[in-house]
C-alpha cells in the first residue's frame, strides 16, 4: 500500500525526463520548472510573480517579508548549536519547505566523504522525525566516489523528501559525463513526484539540457552575480553593459532605457536595472521551455541550444549515448505533430533510437514472400502518399501485386518496413532531404538494413532502387552480410522515367514471384501490433479473418466477428485496444494493476496503481487489472510503468473503456 | 552532536604534515626565526613591542601523533637540530640587542610557535635567563608569552611572576574558537573549552592576564558563519576572563590542510570586510572592557585575508589604527565597490560556492 500522505508536487506533463509540474499550496500554485529567488538582506527582492522565494538563514528579515517563504537555506549545525535549534530557527520564517542542514563538504578522501555523508544522513533522519507534516528538502552531494553518492541517494530517497538539492557540483560543471551520471542517478533513484533543485550560477542556456535530464528548480544566483559585475544576460552568453551599443532585448528594462542611460546610473540603481533584466530573461527562457514541454518540443529545444557551447553539445551526446534507457523510459511512445531531425544531434534521439531498436527486436518480415525491394525515403509522410512512392508502387504492382515486400531506407530511422510507415515517428519525422549522407548516417542505415537482411530467408531476392548515401549504406550492408543485392540503374531522379523503367526491368528480370502467399491488409496491422506490444501480439489480436474498416481520415477500426478489438489512430500512429482486444493480449504485458475493485471517473490516478509493467511508456495503450488479475478497463498511459508505480500524485492512465457488469 | 575529534581529518593532516616536515625544515642556529618592532597597544597606552619568534624544537602538538592544527605551518620554522638552552638565550639576545634605541613604554612578546611553558621547547634555565634579562630593563611594562593551555599551571606562573615582579605578565592562548565542535573537528586543536577555562582561572588567581587568540574563518566554515563564530568566541573569552582578545585572520601557511584546501579552490581566506564586521560587533559588545587586537599578518595577499586589492592597504592601516586606539569608529572610514560583492558572497555561500 502506498504512503497515504500526498506529496506537494504533481507532474502535469512529460516530455522525456523533462516535465511541467505543479506545486500545490492552499493559497497559490507554483509551476515548474521555475526559478527560486534568494532573498538577500542587502538586496531589494525583485517582484515577479514567476519567482519563488528562497530565504537564507541565519539572518532574519523584517516581518512583512515573511510572506510565502518557499524554502530556507540553513547554516551548519556544527556552528549553530544543534539540529533542533536549526529546525526551530527555520520554522520562525514559516517556510513551506524546511531544509536539512549540513556543513561544507570538501572532498579529501574516501574516509572523510563517508563520514560527512553519514553525518548528513543522521541529520536527515532526525529532521524527518521531527518534521511532522512540514515538507522537507535535503542536499545530495556529488562525490568522486560514485558508489558512495549512489548509496546516499538510495538512503535519502528511502526516508523520502520533497526536494533534492544537488550539491558539490563545482568540480563537475565542466565535465558533462560526471554531472550527467550524478543527475540521472538522482532522478532514477528518487520518486518521480519529488523535485530536483540545481542551485548556483547556471546560465539559462543550460536550462533546456538540465530540465531534459529531470531538473525542476533553478535559482537567481547567476542573475545577481552578473548584475553585480555590470553584465547583461543574453542567449548563450552575457555581456558587459559598456561593451554593448544597443540593448538586444525587449524586456521592460531594455525597452525603456538606452545603454547610455544605464551606464550613467549610480552603481546601485544600475545593479537593480540589470538584475531585473537578467531575471526577466531567465524567466522568459523558462516559460518558453514550459511551452515546449507542453507541445512535446523539448527535445528540439535541447538540440537547438546545444549549439550555444561545446559543453552543451557534449552534454547531449553523452546523455544520448550513456543514458538511452533513462531518456527512453520517459519519452512518450508517440506524439502529435512533426518530429524534426535537423542534424547529427538527432541521430540518437530516444524516439529514433527506440524505433530502430523495436524494428530490430519486434519486427519480422511477412513469411512466404520471396522478393524484397528497398526504396529511398520521401519528404512527404507517410511515404506511400508521396509522388515518388506512388510511382514506385505503380511499377511494383504491375510486376507482382502483393508478392513483393517493400522496405524504405531512411536517415536517421534506418530501415522502415512498409508496414510500419504509419507508426510514430516514421510518419511524423521531418529531415532536410538532400540525399547527402554523412558517415554516421550511412553507418546507422547500413546497421539497420543488415539486421533486416538477416531476418530474410536465404533465397529471398533483394533488389534496391537507391542512389547516393542510400546506395552506399546498402552496399555496406551487402558486404557485411555477404548477401547479394541487385541494384537498379538510377538516372538522375529516382522517380524519373528512366529510373522507373530500370526498376521495372530489374523487377521483371529478377523478382521471384513464386511466393506462397500475398501481403494482406491484416499484415499491416499485425506488424504494427507486434511493434507496439511485442512479437506475437499481432497474430493474437488480429487473425487473418479480421475485418479492417477505414474511415475517410485514415483512422481504422479492426473488428473480429463485428466486435472492435482495436482502433488505429492516424495522428499518433498507434493502436488503441478495446476491452475485447485486451482480453486476447492478456499475456503480452502492458498491464497496470489497480489497487481496488471499482474504477470511478475517467482516470486512474497514480495512488491507485499497485504495480505496473515496466515496459509501459507514456501514451501506450494499456489494460488495467484488478487484484485478481482480471481485466477491468483499458486506457492510454500518462506515465511510464515505473513512474506510475512510485508516484503519489497525478493521472496514471486515461481510461478509454471500462468493464460494466 | 559534540565531538571531540575528527579522526578522518586528523589523518589527512598527519599525512600532509609528515611530507612537509621533511621538505620545509631547515637548519639555523642561535638566531631567532624572526623578530621585529611594532607600534602597539599596551594596556592603557600606545607603545612599542619587540616581537621575538624563538626557534625551538617546535610545537609539541604539531609534532605529535595528533597531527597539529589544520591551519598552522609554524612548526616548519623549527630547526632540524633541537636548540638547547644556550642557543635559545643567544637567539633572544640577538633580538634584544636591537632594541637599544627603543624608547619606553615597551612590551616584549616571546613567541615560540608553540608553548613557552613547555620545557621540551624552552628548558627552565633558558626561560629564567630570558625573563631575568627582561626584568632588569626599566622600559619594559609588559611581557607576553604564548602557550597551549595544558602547560599553564600555578607553579610555573608564580615562578615567572617572581622574576618579573611589577611587569604586567600576559599569557596568550590559542583558543581559536569557543565552539568545541569547530575547534576539534575543523581545526584539530586537540583541547577543549574547559581546558582553556582552567588555564584562565589559574592565571587570574595570580593576577596574570590572558590573551585569547581567536581564529577568523577556520576551514569548513562559511564567511557568515565565521563572522558569527569569531564574535561569539570573543565574547565568550571575555566572559571566561580573558583580558585581551587577539583576532588572527586565517592565512594560508604552506604544508597545512588549509593550504591543501586553498589549492583545491575550496578555501578563501577571510574578507577584510568580515574582519571589520567582527571587530565592530565585538567592540560594541565588550565596550572597552577588554583589549581587542587584530593581527595584520598576510593582509592584502592572495594567501592572506584580502578584499578586491584596491582597498586592502587602506583597510590594513585602519585595522592597525583600531588596534592602537581601540576606537571602533575608525573602521567606518572606508568604502569600496567590493563591499557589495562581499555581501553577495556571504549570502551566496549558503546556496552554492566555489570555495565551499
Amino acid at each position: 500500500m502506498k504512503d497515504n500522505k500526498t506529496g506537494m508536487f504533481e507532474v502535469v506533463k512529460h516530455d522525456g525526463p523533462g516535465r511541467i509540474g505543479k506545486i500545490n499550496w492552499a493559497d497559490e500554485k507554483n509551476l515548474t520548472p521555475s526559478l527560486l529567488h534568494p532573498r538577500f538582506p542587502h538586496i531589494e527582492p525583485v517582484s515577479e510573480k514567476e519567482l519563488i522565494t528562497l530565504n537564507v538563514l541565519p539572518d532574519s528579515f523584517p516581518k512583512e517579508q515573511f510572506y510565502n517563504v518557499f524554502m530556507t537555506n540553513p547554516a551548519n549545525p556544527y556552528v549553530y548549536s544543534d539540529l533542533t535549534q536549526s529546525f526551530d530557527d527555520q520554522l520562525k520564517l514559516n517556510p513551506r519547505v524546511l531544509t536539512v542542514p549540513c556543513g561544507i563538504f570538501i572532498e579529501l578522501d574516501r574516509k572523510n566523504t563517508l563520514r560527512f555523508l553519514d553525518n548528513l544522513l543522521k541529520n536527515a533522519t532526525f529532521f524527518k522525525e521531527i518534521a511532522g507534516k512540514k515538507h522537507l528538502a535535503v542536499p545530495v552531494f556529488y562525490s568522486k566516489f560514485h558508489d558512495l553518492y549512489e548509496k546516499q541517494i538510495d538512503n535519502l530517497s528511502q526516508i523520502g523528501f520533497d526536494i533534492y538539492i544537488l550539491k558539490n557540483l563545482v568540480d563537475v560543471l565542466g565535465s558533462p559525463r560526471q554531472l550527467l551520471e550524478f543527475i540521472v542517478s538522482v532522478r532514477e533513484k528518487i520518486p518521480p513526484d519529488s523535485l530536483i533543485y540545481f542551485p548556483g550560477p547556471v546560465h539559462p542556456s543550460f536550462y533546456p539540457h538540465l530540465i531534459y535530464s529531470g531538473v525542476d528548480l533553478f535559482d537567481t544566483t547567476l542573475m545577481i552575480r552578473e548584475a553585480r559585475r555590470n553584465r547583461l544576460l543574453l542567449e548563450g552568453s552575457s555581456k558587459k553593459i559598456w561593451d554593448l551599443t544597443e540593448l538586444p532585448c525587449n524586456c521592460q528594462i531594455c525597452s525603456s532605457y538606452s545603454v547610455f542611460e544605464i551606464t550613467k546610473m549610480p552603481p546601485d540603481e544600475r545593479f537593480y536595472k540589470l538584475l531585473q533584466h537578467n531575471i526577466l530573461f531567465a524567466v522568459s527562457v523558462l516559460k518558453r521551455i514550459r511551452l515546449d514541454i507542453k507541445d512535446g518540443f523539448l527535445r528540439e529545444r535541447v538540440e537547438l541550444s546545444s549549439h550555444y557551447s561545446p559543453t552543451l553539445a557534449a552534454y547531449l551526446r553523452i546523455l544520448d549515448k550513456n543514458h538511452f534507457t533513462f531518456l527512453e523510459q520517459y519519452t512518450p511512445i508517440a506524439k502529435r505533430g512533426v518530429m524534426y531531425c535537423i542534424g547529427p544531434e538527432s541521430y540518437h534521439r530516444p524516439e529514433v533510437e527506440r524505433f530502430r531498436k523495436r524494428v530490430s527486436e519486434r519486427y519480422t518480415p511477412v513469411k512466404g514472400i520471396r522478393t524484397v525491394i528497398i526504396l529511398p525515403c520521401s519528404a512527404k509522410k507517410p511515404y506511400s502518399l508521396s509522388k515518388s512512392h506512388e510511382k514506385f508502387r505503380k511499377v511494383i504492382k504491375s510486376v507482382g501485386e502483393g508478392l513483393i515486400q517493400e522496405a524504405i531506407l531512411s536517415s536517421p530511422l534506418g530501415l522502415v518496413p512498409r508496414e510500419l510507415e504509419l507508426v510514430y515517428p516514421a510518419a511524423h519525422y521531418d529531415i532536410p532531404v538532400t540525399g547527402d549522407w554523412d558517415n554516421e548516417e550511412i553507418e546507422i542505415a547500413s546497421a539497420s538494413l543488415l539486421n533486416y537482411l538477416e531476418k530474410l530467408d536465404k533465397e529471398t531476392v533483394v533488389i534496391a532502387h537507391l542512389d547516393g548515401g542510400y546506395k552506399e549504406a546498402c552496399l555496406r550492408a551487402s558486404d557485411l552480410s555477404g548477401r547479394e543485392i541487385i541494384f537498379t540503374e538510377i538516372h538522375g531522379n529516382v522517380a524519373g522515367n528512366e529510373s522507373l523503367s530500370s526498376l521495372k526491368k530489374v523487377l521483371e528480370e529478377y523478382a521471384d514471384l513464386s511466393g506462397s502467399r500475398q501481403v494482406r491488409d491484416t499484415d499491416l496491422f499485425k506488424k504494427i501490433a507486434d511493434y507496439q506490444f511485442g512479437i506475437g501480439a499481432g497474430e493474437k489480436l488480429i487473425p487473418n479473418y479480421a475485418d479492417i474498416k477505414r474511415d475517410r481520415k485514415g483512422n481504422v477500426k479492426i473488428l473480429l466477428r463485428r466486435e472492435v478489438v482495436a482502433s488505429f489512430d492516424r495522428v499518433y500512429g498507434l493502436l488503441t485496444l478495446t476491452l475485447r482486444g485486451a482480453e486476447s493480449l492478456s499475456t503480452h504485458g502492458y498491464w497496470v494493476e489497480f489497487d481496488g475493485d471499482t474504477l470511478s471517473g475517467s482516470n486512474l490516478l497514480a495512488p491507485g496503481v499497485k504495480d505496473a509493467d515496466s515496459q509501459i511508456r507514456p501514451q501506450d495503450s494499456v489494460m488495467i487489472y484488478n487484484p485478481s488479475k482480471e481485466i477491468i478497463a483499458v486506457g492510454i498511459s500518462n506515465m511510464s510503468g515505473p513512474e506510475m508505480k512510485s508516484s503519489k500524485r497525478g493521472v496514471a492512465v486515461r481510461l478509454t473503456e471500462k468493464k460494466t457488469d | 552532536m559534540s565531538e571531540t575529534c575528527n579522526y578522518e581529518l586528523a589523518s589527512k593532516i598527519i599525512e600532509i604534515r609528515r611530507r612537509s616536515l621533511n621538505r620545509f625544515r631547515r637548519d639555523f642556529r642561535d638566531k631567532p626565526v624572526r623578530y621585529w618592532f611594532e607600534k602597539d597597544r599596551l594596556l592603557n597606552k600606545i607603545g612599542t613591542s619587540l616581537v621575538v619568534v624563538l626557534a625551538t624544537r617546535g610545537c609539541d602538538w604539531a609534532l605529535s601523533s595528533g597531527g597539529g592544527c589544520s591551519m598552522c605551518g609554524y612548526v616548519y620554522d623549527a630547526p632540524v637540530t633541537v636548540p638547547d638552552s644556550g642557543s635559545l638565550i643567544k637567539q633572544f639576545d640577538s633580538a634584544y640587542k636591537a632594541s637599544a634605541s627603543v624608547k619606553a613604554p615597551m612590551a616584549i612578546k616571546i613567541f615560540t610557535s608553540g608553548s613557552f611553558f613547555d620545557e621540551k621547547e624552552v628548558p627552565k634555565p633558558a626561560r629564567e635567563a630570558i625573563l631575568n634579562k627582561i626584568a632588569s630593563d626599566e622600559r619594559v611594562e609588559e611581557v607576553i608569552v604564548e602557550t597551549r593551555p595544558e602547560y599553564v599551571d600555578y607553579e610555573i606562573l608564580s615562578e615567572c611572576l617572581s622574576i618579573l615582579r611589577e611587569i604586567h605578565f600576559e599569557v596568550a592562548i590559542g583558543l581559536e574558537t569557543s565552539n568545541d565542535n569547530i575547534r576539534n573537528c575543523y581545526i584539530n586543536k586537540g583541547f577543549q573549552l574547559k581546558d582553556f577555562i582552567n588555564a584562565v582561572s589559574t592565571a587570574k588567581k595570580l593576577g596574570v592576564g590572558v590573551k585569547s587568540y581567536i581564529l577568523i574563518k577556520p576551514p569548513f566554515l562559511r564567511e557568515k558563519e565565521a563572522i558569527l563564530d569569531s564574535t561569539l568566541s570573543a565574547i565568550d573569552s571575555f566572559k571566561i576572563g580573558a583580558s585581551s582578545i587577539s583576532f588572527n585572520p586565517c592565512t594560508v601557511h604552506r604544508g597545512t590542510l588549509v593550504e591543501h584546501l586553498w589549492k583545491l579552490g575550496r578555501y578563501r581566506p577571510p574578507w577584510l570586510w568580515s574582519i571589520i564586521e567582527i571587530l565592530k560587533r565585538t567592540s560594541q559588545r565588550l565596550n572597552k572592557k577588554a583589549r581587542v587586537i587584530c593581527s595584520l599578518v598576510g593582509i592584502g595577499s592572495e594567501k592572506g585575508p584580502h578584499n578586491c586589492g584596491k582597498c586592502d592597504k587602506k583597510i590594513r592601516s585602519l585595522l592597525h589604527e583600531f588596534t592602537l586606539t581601540q576606537n571602533p569608529e575608525v573602521l567606518s572610514g572606508v568604502e569600496c565597490d567590493c563591499k557589495q560583492e562581499w555581501l553577495d558572497y556571504c549570502e551566496e555561500e549558503f546556496i552554492w560556492n566555489q570555495h565551499s
